[in-house]
Order: structure tokens, then C-alpha cells, then sequence
């Protein structure tokens, strides 16, 4: 069966500076994901490489083999733009567009289906009442959105990303700019996107790791160095980086 | 030499050169509103100007400068935004990004009468233009040009990238994030550095003395090779050759008048700044 996400051997530098070396995992479809690791052990940069968000910084190289749905990431002559909407990708930090909160959802559905205008406002209310912001937000749509409050931003975030329908969706560090209550609200929210989409989520947050997702991916400087069912992982780790660092960071 | 001494010295020299560099405006502005404003009439605006210069008004100098300005705004406008959007949204190798924004601001730098040889030369003899409204137009769009694109580039480049990746994580084009992030939020660069290339125009002489502008017969020009008289080669004409006191009065008052319009420009330049940077911001 064709993994909804195959990395191969893949090789990341800066300018010459290696941040991922020799990187190999399968993500299965409708699984979920967690990468967790040391503050610059290449996370980001390997979910940024998977939807090609590194391509306009300089000095970027990328060697080997990253599939999304059987489909060459670099492969010459992809559409890139279709590559996005297939997996998308939520930042630490939530950014909005200085416009109203319905804009912001179907932002990018205007543009890529615009023919759809009559379907936003249903695609809008279905996002949103599946990243439970509906009832918080229904009687000001179209309120400007950066006044959100920014747990509501980081979900209105990723409503926006539902709304063009991917199969895929990165989330880096998605709760590590919020408070615990609406860094719990997005947890909730990300076990409920588990039976529609696949999930590779990057999180400090080792708890959260163990509590959102099915296998774990543990990196240290750019390799690595155990990957598995997150209860293995975090249970029974094979070996003593992992160990050592999930002592440090349970010390911490 | 207590430190509170020190800080004390260094705002009292700041202030003095601050109130220096305004005091010499204030006495330019005076000068000028003093020696012209006597000049100032309805019919120094609505009439044609007589006898030298001595009697009528500046109506045709001020329609010839609108012309001017307005038709280098319209050529250098677009021209301005392309080069800036090209170079901050498409070029991605980080030395052609420097050599293209080494040469703009280069450009800035250029003596303006070297903008009306070359133009000259290039549009009024090779191209057969000759001493138009058209060549006037063409060279004021080049020489403006640099100022609008640093204005506009500068606005571009404040945008956080985080708006870029955002609109490109949806699986926006380049084109369809620059429609819909970058140049909304560059709009008051727009309307700023065309403002202030309108303001460089409008003060511009050399460029335009040899290649566009005539002193006298030239009323508004009935087609693109016809030459137009301004403003400035009004006053500057005047002021060389005129012995008549009411004349000279005149190119004072000439000068009051362009010199508002070169404030009034800024002026807005500096509004459409605050407010279209607070609009996109809210």
C-alpha cells in the first residue's frame, strides 16, 4: 500500500550546512504523526521540505526521495501550488490577512475556485464548525480577524487550510504560541481531523505527542534516531538518545 | 565630565542643528511668500502671460508642469511597480536581487541634467521626437522612475513574510499572492513614491530646458511633438534676463505657486502614507 507520506533517504542543507541527514519514515494515511526532537534538529525544515515552502531560501539543498500520495515532491515540472493545497501546512504562529474572518476562510478557495462563489458561505460554516469556531464566531463574520483572540486565530488558521481540502496536513509546533486552554482546544481539534486526513505534527510538547498521535518520529541533530508506535516510543525506547533526551525533557 | 552633563550637551547640539535646518526653511518659505505673494491674483492663474512676463499670469506654465508630471506619472508609474515587483517576488538568486537594487538606487543618484542629454540625444534626435511635450514626458518618466521604485520596494519589502507563506501554503501563485497580499499592503508605497516622483518632477528644470519646454509662443500643446512651457523655465527665464521690477515680482510669485504645489504633493504623500499603512494594519 502507497504511504501517504514516504521520505527516502533525504539530505537538507543551508549553504552547504547539513540540518537533515540520511532521513527515511512512512507516514500511513489517516495516521497521525508526531515529530519530536531538540530545539534545531532539522523538524521544521522537514516538514517545510515536504510542501516546498523552502524553495525560495537561498543556499537550500535537498537531496532524495520525499513522496506525498506516491507523487515526487521535486520531481521537475510539478505544479507546485497543487502540491500545497494537497498538503497543507499550519504554523507556529497563526497569521492573518488584515481582512474579515469569513475572507480569511475561503481565502484561498477564492482564488483557486473562484466558480464556487455561491458555495463559501456553506464551506465557511462547515470549516468552521469543524474546528469548533462556529458558535464563537457566526454573528461576526465579518469582523476584521487579527482582533481574534490567538487560539481562535490558530483554528481559524487551520480552517482556512480545510477549506482547499487536503489530504495531507503539516502542523509545526501549532500550539506552542498559545495557553493551555487553547492549546487543549486545538488537541481536541487535531484527534478530530485524524479519520479525514493525515497528520504529521512537529510539537516540544511530549505529552501532547504521546496523547494526539499514533507513531513517533524522534530526531536529533538531523538523523533519525527512532521512530515507531508513539507508545513503543515513548514507553519502551530502544535507545539512549531517546531515552535521554525524554528524561531531560520529563526532568524539565 | 558627569554623564547627565554629556546627554545634556549632545540634545542641546541637536536641537541647535534641528532648529538650524528648520530656520533655513522658514526663511526660504518667507522669502518666497514675500517677494511673490504680491504676484498672486485670479488672473495670475486664469491669464496667459504678456509683455515678457510682466503682465498676465502663469496659466499655460501650470497646465505645461501638470502635463508634464502627470504624463511622466503615468509612464514611470507601471514601469516603477514592475521593476520592484520583479525584483522583490521573482528574482530569488540573492546577488542579481543586490545588482538590481544597487543599480535603482544608483539611478536615484544620477545628475538630472544627464537624464536630459541622454534623453535628448536619444529620444529628441535618434528617435526624431525633437523639443516635445513627448520627450519632456519620457525623460521626467525615467528620472522619476527610481524614486517611485525605491518607495514602492521599500513598502514591499516591510511586508512580514509570514503573509507570503501563509497565501503561498494555500496554494497561491506568485502572481495571484502579489494580487492579493503584496500589493494591497504596498498600496501607500504606490501612492507615496508616485507623489514624491510627481514632487521631483515638478521642481526638475535641467532635464526638460533644452528638451521639452519653450518660453514663449508654446500654449497647451495641440500634439505630442508640440513643446510645452512650464513653470520652472518660466521662473528661470524670468529671473536671468528680466530688468522690469513687476516682472521679476512675477517669477516670484511663479515660484511661490510651483513651490506649493511641490509642498502640496508631499504633503498628501505624507497622509496617504499614515492612513493606507494604518488601513492595512487594522
Amino acid at each position: 500500500m502507497i504511504p501517504a507520506i514516504g521520505i527516502v533517504d533525504v539530505r537538507v542543507a543551508y549553504n552547504g550546512k547539513p540540518v537533515l541527514d540520511a532521513v527515511s519514515a512512512r507516514v500511513r494515511k489517516h495516521s497521525a504523526v508526531a515529530v519530536i526532537g531538540p530545539s534545531g534538529t532539522g523538524k521544521s525544515t522537514l516538514l517545510r521540505t515536504l510542501s516546498r515552502m523552502n524553495d525560495r531560501v537561498p543556499g537550500f539543498k535537498v537531496e532524495g526521495k520525499l513522496r506525498v500520495g506516491g507523487e515526487d515532491v521535486y520531481a521537475k515540472g510539478l505544479d507546485v501550488c497543487r502540491l500545497r493545497r494537497k498538503v497543507g501546512m499550519i504554523f507556529q504562529t497563526p497569521c492573518m490577512f488584515p481582512k474579515s474572518i469569513f475572507e480569511n476562510v475561503i481565502f484561498g478557495l477564492r482564488h483557486q475556485e473562484p466558480a464556487r462563489s455561491k458555495e463559501f458561505p456553506d464551506i465557511a460554516q462547515q470549516v468552521l464548525r469543524r474546528v469548533f469556531l462556529w458558535e464563537e464566531v457566526k454573528d461576526r463574520l465579518h469582523k476584521p480577524a487579527p482582533n481574534l483572540s490567538l487560539g481562535q486565530q490558530q483554528r481559524l488558521a487551520i480552517a482556512r487550510t480545510l477549506a482547499v481540502e487536503p489530504d495531507i496536513l503539516l502542523l509545526d509546533e501549532p500550539t506552542s504560541s498559545l495557553d493551555p486552554q487553547s492549546a487543549l482546544a486545538i488537541e481536541e481539534l487535531i484527534l478530530s481531523l485524524k479519520k479525514d486526513h493525515t497528520l504529521l505534527l512537529v510539537t516540544h510538547q511530549l505529552a501532547q505527542a504521546r496523547r494526539v498521535s499514533d507513531e513517533t518520529i524522534f530526531l536529533e541533530a538531523g538523523r533519525v534516531i527512532e521512530s515507531g508506535p508513539t507508545e513503543a516510543v515513548f514507553g519502551r525506547p530502544a535507545h539512549a538518545a531517546t531515552r535521554a533526551y525524554l528524561g531531560r525533557a520529563e526532568e524539565a | 565630565m558627569t554623564r547627565g552633563f554629556l546627554e545634556k550637551g549632545v540634545l542641546a547640539g541637536l536641537v541647535f542643528m534641528t532648529g538650524f535646518a528648520v530656520f533655513i526653511f522658514a526663511l526660504v518659505l518667507a522669502e518666497v511668500a514675500v517677494r511673490g505673494g504680491g504676484a498672486l491674483n485670479a488672473g495670475f492663474f486664469l491669464e496667459e502671460a504678456r509683455d515678457f512676463g510682466a503682465a498676465g499670469g502663469v496659466r499655460y506654465q501650470m497646465e505645461g508642469t501638470l502635463l508634464l508630471m502627470v504624463g511622466a506619472a503615468a509612464l514611470g508609474l507601471p514601469l516603477a511597480l514592475a521593476g520592484a515587483l520583479f525584483q522583490t517576488e521573482y528574482v530569488d538568486a540573492p546577488g542579481l536581487k543586490r545588482g538590481l537594487r544597487l543599480l535603482v538606487y544608483s539611478m536615484n543618484g544620477v545628475p538630472t541634467i544627464l537624464f536630459g542629454l541622454l534623453g535628448y540625444l536619444f529620444f529628441g534626435i535618434t528617435l526624431g521626437a525633437g523639443v516635445s511635450w513627448l520627450t519632456g514626458v519620457l525623460i521626467l518618466a525615467i528620472m522619476i522612475l527610481p524614486t517611485i521604485q525605491v518607495s514602492v520596494q521599500e513598502a514591499i519589502e516591510a511586508l512580514p513574510e509570514q503573509y507570503r507563506e501563509a497565501a503561498g501554503a494555500l496554494g497561491l501563485s506568485r502572481w495571484q499572492v502579489v494580487r492579493s497580499i503584496v500589493l494591497p499592503h504596498c498600496l501607500y508605497g504606490i501612492v507615496t513614491g508616485t507623489l514624491l516622483g510627481l514632487a521631483r518632477a515638478a521642481g526638475e528644470t535641467a532635464a526638460i530646458l533644452f528638451t521639452a519646454t519653450a518660453f514663449s509662443g508654446a500654449r497647451f500643446p495641440e500634439a505630442m511633438s508640440d513643446p510645452v512651457p512650464t513653470l520652472q523655465t518660466h521662473i528661470l527665464v524670468l529671473a536671468q534676463e528680466a530688468l522690469n521690477p513687476r516682472t521679476i515680482e512675477n517669477a516670484w510669485g511663479a515660484g511661490l505657486v510651483l513651490l506649493c504645489l511641490v509642498f502640496s504633493l508631499i504633503a498628501l504623500s505624507l497622509v496617504f502614507r499614515g492612513r493606507l499603512s494604518m488601513e492595512f494594519e487594522r
